[in-house]
């Protein structure tokens, strides 16, 4: 799988991608450390205590890391889930926000790992 | 070349946000990173000055971007960095926010990295465009505007203002450059910030003023504002300034044009102004001067006699005149001499007189080629007449302090006068008092070469302005010329008489003494009781030309006057 190929499997915007970093060789360096910038168990952690703000803090931070790698299904999940926290308590369940972005940020780091394991 | 890189900051919590703008940017910028506003604000801090730029996220920990901006603003050394707010593409609320906070532009996330180079790029431009027109707008000593600010200001204000009536006031330290020179730097440097205090003062608030340098100061005044006139200005411009002196008994000129014309450049009006503060110069005692038409005809005239000098001295319009001096000390009145003396016969201005021409000529160093042209003239001359017959007396040429920069000024009148085998006790050299008082020692040694090579040499005008007895003392002076005032101003009841005290000096030292301006047997008979050796005036003849002089040499040496 090449990096075209990852941005149609995860439905993501490869030419956006491209114009923004310049190569594929920069795409690739950043998707590699994704997981790294990204703080799973944080949010998972404020999830719990019901921090909002910290969750709107990590969201925030996540969405924007998705939108510069053109990681648009993730981005989307996240995005929903902070704008819910964005003025403090949510007046809709949060916790499938939450899971959808487990979920769709399971996929893409799977899927980056293969990318990057070729 | 190493090229030169600015440095910019990138400000975002979001760490691949900062790698990847980093990442972007670093080929043409040093990029610093910091992830909240406080980092931030103590890096910019710590760098003063040397960041170009900052990319500044809103939503971050411990100092989110607002208060970034806010802080930033108030800080007086970090306020002139550009800020670029990073937002997101539908937060027009935060868009607002941040320009009216104080950011310069911003981008939108995900960015485009070809809209974040050319927007930095840009930001840096201008600030740095800005930062190079204050730098040379102002003036470092006064804090009032440098010269091209201030022609452009009053340029604007005389537009939007076409019916006010604007006054010019142009004010000068005199001699600010020998003030340096006595003083150092320290104290002239404090008396132009004074005068700069006062001209910024509340009261001169309707002035848009500037220093152009060296002591030279302009103001335009709205008068329909100002609820003073000009002269009042100026008055309290005075007391001012007297009332905490730097320089005890700085003389200070001013020079006004009342009523701008609305249709002349203010580069214009500056330049007639300046025109007027220079003929005050050389007018002691007079401290303020008006612009006014006549003086423009003047200034018109000045104009004129610059441009066609040159040309004039090519085509020998220039001739010499001859004034005879006579011997009134030897029982018989007898020719002694004559001065030679300029005329320029202009083709289209007729006869102008030297008072004209000459300051200028000095000014511009022109006088050194008339002054070689008059030499040269008066041998060829002399060479004529002994040719032919005529009785030669001795001929007084000026010569200007200006001539004395030239080190070989000896050997190059020398030449010329050799060329025509002319004796050099035919020659005379006037040179007036002033010269006597700058370079002395430079000016000391050719004098003295001169007069050891048998040059004789009149000290001229004495009398006429500062005159220095030490230069009597210390100079190789044959004869004095005493200045036409002293005897115009002759008050024979007077105690004080200076005609008499100067006469009875030269005569007590043993030098011989020339009167100028003798116009009547009175005045005459009064110098002669005085012991002065020779007269030059009316009296015996007015300047003659070459030929009418030659003539007056044959009659008055036969006997007849």
């Amino acid at each position: 799988m090449d990096i075209k190929e990852f941005y149609q499997t995860i439905g993501g915007n490869y030419d956006a991608a491209k114009s923004r970093m310049l190569s594929d060789a920069r795409i690739e360096k950043y998707l590699t450390k994704f997981s790294s910038y990204v703080n799973m168990e944080s949010l998972k952690n404020a999830m719990e205590s019901k921090n909002y703000s910290e969750i709107f803090e990590i969201t925030h931070n996540m969405k924007g890391m998705c939108l510069n790698l053109e990681l648009s299904p993730l981005a989307k999940s996240v995005s929903e889930l902070c704008e819910a926290v964005r003025h403090g308590e949510p007046n809709v369940e949060i916790a499938p926000l939450f899971d959808a972005i487990s979920s769709d940020y399971e996929k893409t780091v799977t899927l980056i790992s293969e990318l990057t394991a070729v | 070349m190493r090229e030169f890189k600015r440095t910019i900051l990138i400000v975002d919590d979001n760490e691949l946000n900062r790698d990847i703008l980093s990442d972007l940017l670093s080929d043409e910028y040093d990029v610093l990173e910091a992830d909240n506003g406080k980092t931030a604000l103590d890096l910019l801090k710590a760098t003063e000055k040397l960041v170009s730029a900052v990319f500044l996220d809103i939503q971050m920990p411990v100092m989110d971007g607002f208060t970034f901006l806010l802080t930033v603003k108030e800080e007086p050394n970090l306020s002139q960095i550009p800020i670029i707010v990073m937002t997101a593409s539908d937060d027009v609320e935060t868009e607002i926010k941040c320009l009216s906070d104080g950011a310069m532009d911003f981008v939108t996330k995900p960015f485009h990295p070809d809209i974040v180079r050319a927007r930095l790029k840009n930001v840096i431009h201008l600030r740095e465009s800005v930062s190079a027109l204050s730098v040379t707008e102002y003036d470092d000593q006064t804090g009032l505007y440098a010269k091209s600010a201030f022609l452009h200001h009053v340029d604007t204000v005389r537009q939007h203002q076409l019916g006010s009536r604007f006054d010019m006031i142009a004010i000068k330290v005199s001699d600010f450059e020998k003030l340096i020179t006595k003083y150092g730097m320290s104290k002239p440097m404090s008396l132009l910030k004074q005068i700069g205090n006062i001209l910024r003062m509340p009261k001169n608030r309707s002035a848009v003023s500037a220093h152009f340098g060296m002591g030279v100061f302009l103001a335009v005044v709205n008068i329909d504002e100002c609820g003073v006139t000009t002269k009042e200005t100026l008055q309290n411009f005075i007391k001012d300034f007297d009332a905490n002196p730097v320089i005890h008994g700085t003389d200070i000129k001013f020079a006004v044009y009342e009523h701008l014309e609305s249709n002349a450049s203010t580069q214009t009006l500056c330049e007639r102004v300046f025109c007027v503060l220079d003929r005050l110069k050389n007018q002691y005692g007079v401290t303020v001067g008006y612009y006014s038409p006549e003086i423009q005809k003047e200034i018109d005239l000045l104009a004129q006699v610059k441009s066609d000098m040159e040309n004039g001295l090519a085509e020998k319009q220039f001739a010499v005149f001859y004034q005879p001096r006579f011997s009134i000390s030897e029982g018989n009145d007898h020719i002694a001499g004559a001065e030679a003396l300029i005329r320029w016969a202009h083709p289209t201005l007729g006869f102008l007189s030297p008072g004209i021409f000459i300051p200028l000529f000095e000014q511009t160093g022109f006088i050194t080629n008339v002054d070689f042209y008059m030499i040269e003239s008066v041998c060829a001359d002399l060479r004529m007449w002994i040719d032919n017959g005529t009785p030669v007396y001795p001929v007084s040429i000026n010569l200007s302090r200006v001539d004395f920069a030239l080190s070989d000024l000896d050997d190059r009148i020398t030449a010329i006068v050799d060329k025509y085998e002319i004796a050099h006790s035919l020659i005379h050299f006037e040179v007036t008092e002033s010269a006597y008082s700058s370079r002395d020692d430079l000016i000391e040694a050719i004098i003295k070469k001169l007069h050891n090579k048998g040059f004789i040499f009149e000290l001229d005008d004495f009398g006429s302005g500062y005159s220095s007895l030490a230069s009597l003392q210390y100079f190789d002076i044959d004869i004095v010329k005493m200045d036409l005032s002293l005897i115009r101003n002759d008050d024979q009841n007077s105690k004080k008489n200076v005609l008499v005290f100067a006469h009875r000096l030269m005569n007590t030292m043993g030098i011989k003494t020339v009167q100028e301006g003798v116009e009547t047997e009175k005045e005459l008979e009064r110098v002669r009781a005085l012991g002065c050796d020779c007269v030059q005036g009316y009296y015996f003849s007015k300047p003659l030309c070459k030929n009418d002089y030659a003539e007056f040499c044959i009659k008055n040496s036969t006997g007849e006057k």
